[in-house]
């Protein structure tokens, strides 16, 4: 990315690439037809299928807020530096883009230790923080890594930990993770 | 990644693909078409708009890729499970390709079927290594 020219054209392909791709997979994710998703955004159909053209540049955020309120997902808009753009584009992973609704997503909350399992080609060294231990649950838990976002797949285990509810203070604890080859 | 993508190459060793995207004038082009690459890797299907059939030719299909105003479209073909070929470079004009870019296409095809050693993992541009610049 030395050149000048090749990171604004890969900013501004990111954006549109980006977008794009996780529209279409939420939609199809959630069974949802493009007009399904218009009505629950509030916007006509043929908007959805142009925003779903990886060549369509002229996203408006106030679109993308409306989107994120129709899928019940968060949306960030913010500047990052180069390394963390050539970070994302070179790990992407199905499970980048997919991103879960409210109710099937893991917000923090203090945590017992499980074994869980990366999905994708991420190895991650660092330490996590995983939710609440739910005996043979499987989830999909959100977490940063080094700055990036990372989506893991987590298979919990038996526990006699206290969970957040048992009128035990329980503080946050931590597992390290590393992913598949 | 999802999917595993491919260039043509001679059997001398000259990626073609390479040598299309190298030639290109415009750096945001070759950003454009790295990044799209990247993002389909990752994605388990490719919705229509992202990849068209050719109309006329059985095997062959466009990449739409779009960059200052210039159509980009490398012409491929699907190359087993997951795994997709990158056959010849090309830029629409006139709402076609040229011909000659087609019929490359399709040569570079049968060569590819009587050698699948024509056949070698997509390389992006050292110059724009984005995996070392994700260190």
């Amino acid at each position: 990315m030395r050149n000048k020219a090749y990171r604004d054209g890969a900013v501004a392909a990111h954006i549109s690439n980006t977008i794009a791709a996780q529209i279409a997979m939420m939609r199809e994710a959630r069974g949802w037809t493009q007009t399904v998703l218009a009505e629950k955004a509030g916007m006509k159909q043929s908007r959805i299928s142009a925003l779903e053209d990886p060549n369509f540049e002229n996203v408006e955020i106030a679109t993308l807020r409306r989107l994120a309120s129709a899928f019940d997902v968060a949306l960030t808009v913010r500047f990052i530096p180069f390394s963390g753009l050539a970070s994302w584009t070179t790990t992407l992973s199905e499970s980048d883009l997919v991103v879960p609704d409210f109710s099937q997503d893991a917000l923090p909350h203090p945590a017992t230790a499980g074994s869980i399992r990366a999905v994708g080609p991420l190895t991650i060294n660092s330490e996590i923080k995983v939710p609440p231990q739910v005996s043979g649950k499987t989830d999909v838990y959100t977490i940063y890594d080094n700055g990036k976002l990372v989506s893991i797949s987590g298979m919990t285990g038996a526990s006699s930990l206290p969970g957040p509810n048992d009128g035990q203070k329980s503080g946050p604890s931590f597992v390290s993770a590393a992913a598949e080859p | 990644m999802a999917w595993s993508l491919f260039d043509y190459a001679e059997l001398t060793g000259r990626n073609k693909i390479r040598e299309w995207l190298d030639g290109l004038a415009d750096d945001a082009a070759r950003a454009a078409i790295d990044i799209r690459l990247l993002t389909m890797a990752a994605m388990p299907g490719w919705p229509e708009g992202w990849v068209s059939k050719y109309r006329g030719y059985s095997e062959l299909y466009e990449f739409r890729i779009s960059a200052n105003r210039v159509k980009y479209r490398p012409l491929g073909t699907y190359f087993g499970q997951k795994r997709y070929l990158i056959l010849a470079g090309a830029i629409e004009k006139g709402g076609k390709i040229p011909k000659s870019d087609l019929e490359t296409a399709c040569t570079r095809l049968e060569k590819v079927k009587r050698n699948e050693g024509c056949a070698v993992p997509h390389e992006f541009d050292p110059s724009d290594d984005l995996e070392a610049d994700a260190e």
